[in-house]
């Protein structure tokens, strides 16, 4: 232990005391800093736009509520049909009402943007075909959207493998190249563990670094819940812990089998850009290949031909829809020449006979998705991307449960509205205060550790195979050139 | 010349004996062929979709049933964008575009259905195309096949025998420059053709049309590479060690390629922040609002007009020429704001290019993207034509309106519907393409200018001792 100890100690003077590795240190300690500051403005302005968002439909809302309230107690008279707030179809949001269920920015969303940048953070409820509904982006220039952001997950991703295999370089082929490495070993040293003790060192400063980065971006998003954030970074800094370890194997692994520094550094480049680049790109080729994306094309086309036919039919939707839900049919209610009832008819036959139709690209689109997610597994670049967005809550994952849970709520709004269209129950402060309203109930933290927990296995094991590949490499270690 | 050959000779015959050279080579063209083979089936589908939906909905135009000519407005239409065959090498804005407009009276609206959104992270973060291997893959072969060109010579004493034999350091240098030319060359060569077949298989018709827009776009990557290769090759001879060489070669190539571009982007954001969609939303109602009075103007427009003094005794239909003028409204209204936020995006793009001078890659990546019809200012003038159109059928029923709505319980049959041609996208010629692209052209060829500088320069410095 002392042995150690004293190599631990002389290694980290050294690397102090080398100007190139102090930079390096530093320059990753700036593009963290960088790149947690650049997701935390990402995260402000997010947070900014749904507040505003909020703002004016809280304002639009109270203005068509007073409006209904003075056309209901005779002070004031809708200007036109489709201005009446007290129509049920119109405040439902056939029209441009509604109301809007939002996704609210994560605490850790700092880390890591995601596809944060593609998805609509808010959704517009209203009585229209969901997949009208869901196509509410951002607007942004699409050329910035094919560089990706430099945010902690590029940093960690990216920059840290790099970052380890540059400050790694002088482990043992330099000094096996000039000689030193013999001398170092004739004066009792032990090679192998001054070896483990140069990547300790290594391994410490790039730990510093993303705990310094972590707690950046833990202190620009802070919320409520601070154990659940403390348990999401603890086991982030396990799952980055485990892709600096995997990075320093393959370091060790080089060192350990090229004799000539050059060849070495070069070769461990190549590795990087195989394991980073080339290896998640033709992963998703594979993916591409397989499974092709759903086509959108053929989804709207046959949503399409399907309302042609429900609107051809015209009153004899309503009719239909009618002898289908007697419950909506009553006295005082929808006549057939009735706009409002007969456009709900037609839009829920219409979805009625898509249904099959989305189903199938559903099914095609979750069958891509699961082949690439399984097999992103097999890039420790895939997965710690995947992990990354677990932690800041900006993947897939998260998102689609907010599409989920919009689904269900789309439904509860078109049951509350549906039967008072067809019973023309006017829209007054009771109605209104028993609208349902939308809040995005957030998945437990004990899923979320799972996922991370599943993510740090897969490094693991990653780094642990390694890691015997560096411990045979070692039994045949010669220190000289 | 001939001193330079012999070099270019001796460079040439050392490196197909690497097993590097061949390991390259193959490497390359397994990437882009694999590239190009796993997303070319794609391209077939999407293209017959792309037609056949575009034919389906101008076809249900015309078979909406006979009815109140801005009803059978109302009904829409659908634009489909059109997919470039070039977009295989480099699919540039595509992924974040949507792929259909829905085009409808009163209302500009966005494109729908990006695919990006379809799929998930892992494949958004990992995507590769050819322009991916041309312009981050190709530059680390380059920098890992020539970093010791120069500085390798040095170290193993070759130089100096080379010098020995009466070669001039000019001669070493030109023979230098051309054999890393022919090495790379014969690396990526093999590839380009493979590629090329592939898309001349793909899609002859589409093929043919494009060859010169391909042609320039294999010219941009050229010059892209020839840079990579002068720099290389100096920062080679001015380190004079391996290992120092491919020390700092490669941190040029990390920022070039992977910390620049999304720094720049980044920059550019902050600098030029554009409107988010609800703020452009509300600046569109805002102006969307027509002023008190403005329907008894357009009614003392008509009535003036048509020499009459009662909406009563117009020879048009007032509802129709009300929805006309109401159309000139939201149609300036819409267009002037969508103008805005594409020139917002244009000076976004137009700052990027001027970063491009600390990056080539910024500029050949637009340059790439315009030249296979995948830049964002493709997309625009889809969308600028899409509404073009748009306005016009809509006017077009809102004229039949105003001529026979006078008549009442009028409707608009097939007949009419028929004077609606067919949607066909307007895409930018190639002039304007490369005009478009002038700062980025300039840029890279000042970049070429300074690396051939570079290059002569550490040329100068060469000494054997």
């Amino acid at each position: 232990v002392s042995q150690i100890s004293r190599y631990l100690r002389w290694e980290f003077w050294a690397f102090c005391k080398d100007r190139s590795q102090v930079a390096a240190t530093a320059v990753l300690l700036v593009f963290g800093l960088l790149a947690v500051w650049n997701g935390s403005r990402w995260q402000k302005r997010e947070a900014a736009q749904l507040q505003a968002a909020a703002t004016d439909a809280d304002t639009a809302w109270s203005k068509s509520r007073s409006e209904a309230e003075a056309i209901l107690g005779g002070r004031a008279k809708a200007a036109s049909l489709f201005t009446d707030p007290t129509i049920p179809a119109l405040a439902g949001g056939l029209g441009s009402g509604g109301a809007i269920a939002i996704l609210p920015v994560a605490p850790l969303e700092s880390l890591a943007v995601g596809q944060s940048d593609l998805h609509p953070r808010y959704l517009r409820a209203a009585l229209k075909p969901e997949y009208e509904l869901t196509e509410n982006y951002e607007l942004q220039n699409p050329s910035f959207l094919t560089y990706g952001h430099f945010d902690a997950a590029f940093l960690f991703v990216v920059l840290l493998p790099l970052y380890l295999l540059i400050v790694s370089r002088n482990v043992y082929a330099e000094e096996r190249q000039s000689g030193t490495l013999m001398l170092i070993g004739a004066e009792g040293v032990d090679l192998r563990l001054l070896g483990l003790a140069r990547l300790a060192v290594r391994f410490v400063m790039a730990f510093l670094v993303s705990v310094i980065c972590i707690a950046c971006a833990c202190a620009c998003g802070r919320t409520g819940d601070l154990g659940g954030e403390l348990v999401t970074s603890l086991l982030l800094l396990l799952v980055i812990s485990l892709y600096a370890l995997f990075w320093l194997g393959i370091a060790l692994a080089a060192h350990l089998s090229i004799r000539n520094a050059a060849t070495s550094t070069l070769a461990l480049l190549a590795v990087w850009v195989g394991v980073v680049i080339v290896w998640p790109g033709l992963i998703s080729l594979t993916g591409s290949l397989l499974y092709p994306a759903p086509s959108r094309i053929e989804m709207v086309q046959s949503y399409r031909r399907a309302s042609t036919s429900a609107a051809r039919q015209g009153a004899k939707s309503l009719a239909g829809y009618l002898n289908d839900h007697p419950e909506l049919a009553g006295a005082g209610g929808a006549q057939m020449s009735d706009f409002f009832a007969t456009t709900v008819a037609m839009q829920d036959l219409t979805e009625s006979a898509i249904r099959p139709v989305l189903s199938r690209f559903e099914e095609q689109r979750e069958a891509r998705e699961r082949w690439l997610t399984i097999f992103s597994r097999v890039s420790p670049a895939s997965t710690m991307q995947l992990a990354m967005e677990d932690a800041a809550s900006s993947g897939d994952r998260r998102y689609q449960r907010y599409l989920n849970q919009f689904g269900k709520y789309l439904l509860q709004w078109r049951a509350y509205f549906v039967p008072r269209i067809f019973q023309k129950r006017a829209m007054d402060a009771a109605a209104s205060a028993q609208i349902p309203r939308f809040q995005y109930v957030e998945q437990n933290s004990s899923v979320l550790a799972k996922q991370l927990l599943l993510d740090a296995l897969y490094l693991g094991a990653f780094a642990a195979a390694v890691a015997i590949l560096c411990a045979q490499l070692f039994t045949r270690f010669k220190p000289t050139a | 010349m001939k001193d330079a050959l012999r070099v270019t000779r001796y460079d040439y015959l050392i490196a197909v004996r690497e097993g590097r050279f061949w390991a390259a080579l193959a490497l390359t063209a397994v990437l882009a062929v694999f590239c190009i083979a796993s997303t070319r089936k794609a391209y077939q589908v999407q293209t017959a979709q792309q037609r056949a939906a575009a034919e389906e909905t101008h076809q249900q135009f015309l078979d909406q049933g006979d009815k109140n000519p801005h009803t059978a407005a109302h009904y829409g239409m659908y634009a489909f964008k059109p997919i470039s065959l070039l977009s295989l090498i480099d699919p540039g804005v595509l992924p974040y575009t949507g792929v259909a407009i829905f085009m409808e009276p009163h209302r500009q609206n966005t494109a729908l259905f990006r695919p990006a959104e379809d799929s998930s992270s892992s494949a958004r973060f990992s995507s590769l195309s050819i322009s991916t291997l041309m312009l981050v893959f190709v530059p680390f072969l380059i920098v890992a096949m020539l970093y010791d060109s120069v500085a390798g010579d040095f170290t193993n004493g070759s130089l100096r025998q080379l010098l020995a034999t009466g070669i001039s350091k000019r001669s070493f240098a030109f023979g230098k420059l051309l054999g890393a030319m022919a090495k790379i060359s014969s690396v990526i060569l093999p590839a380009g053709l493979l590629v090329g077949a592939i898309l001349a298989f793909t899609d002859t018709q589409s093929f043919g049309s494009s060859a010169l827009r391909l042609l320039l776009l294999c010219l941009a990557y050229f010059l892209y590479c020839c840079l990579w290769i002068m720099l290389t090759i100096s920062v080679s001879a001015l380190a004079k060690q391996p290992g120092r060489a491919i020390g700092a070669l490669l941190l040029v190539w990390l920022l070039a390629t992977l910390v620049i571009p999304p720094g720049a982007a980044e920059l550019v954001r902050s600098l030029r922040p554009t409107p988010s969609r609800l703020a452009f939303e509300k600046a569109v109602a805002k102006d969307l609002q027509t002023p008190p009075r403005y329907e008894d103007e357009i009614k003392r427009e008509a009535l003036g007009e048509y020499h009459v003094s009662r909406v009563e005794d117009l020879p048009v239909s007032w509802a129709g020429v009300l929805l006309e003028k109401n159309e000139n409204h939201t149609t300036h209204v819409y267009r002037s704001h969508m103008e805005l936020l594409q020139s917002d995006y244009e000076s976004q793009t137009r700052l990027a290019s001027l970063l491009g001078i600390f990056d080539p890659l910024l500029n050949v990546k637009e340059l790439s993207a315009a030249l296979t019809g995948t830049s964002v200012r493709d997309f625009d003038e889809f969308t600028s034509s899409a509404d073009r159109y748009r306005e016009s059928f809509v006017q077009a029923m809102n004229d039949d309106m105003k001529e026979h709505g006078t008549a009442a319980g009028y409707v608009a049959t097939r007949s009419t519907f028929e004077t609606v041609p067919k949607f066909n996208a307007t895409l930018p010629t190639l002039s304007d393409t490369l005009r478009s692209q002038s700062i980025g052209i300039v840029l890279l060829l000042v970049q070429l200018l300074l690396g051939a500088a570079l290059f002569l320069f550490s040329m100068r410095r060469l000494e054997v001792l």
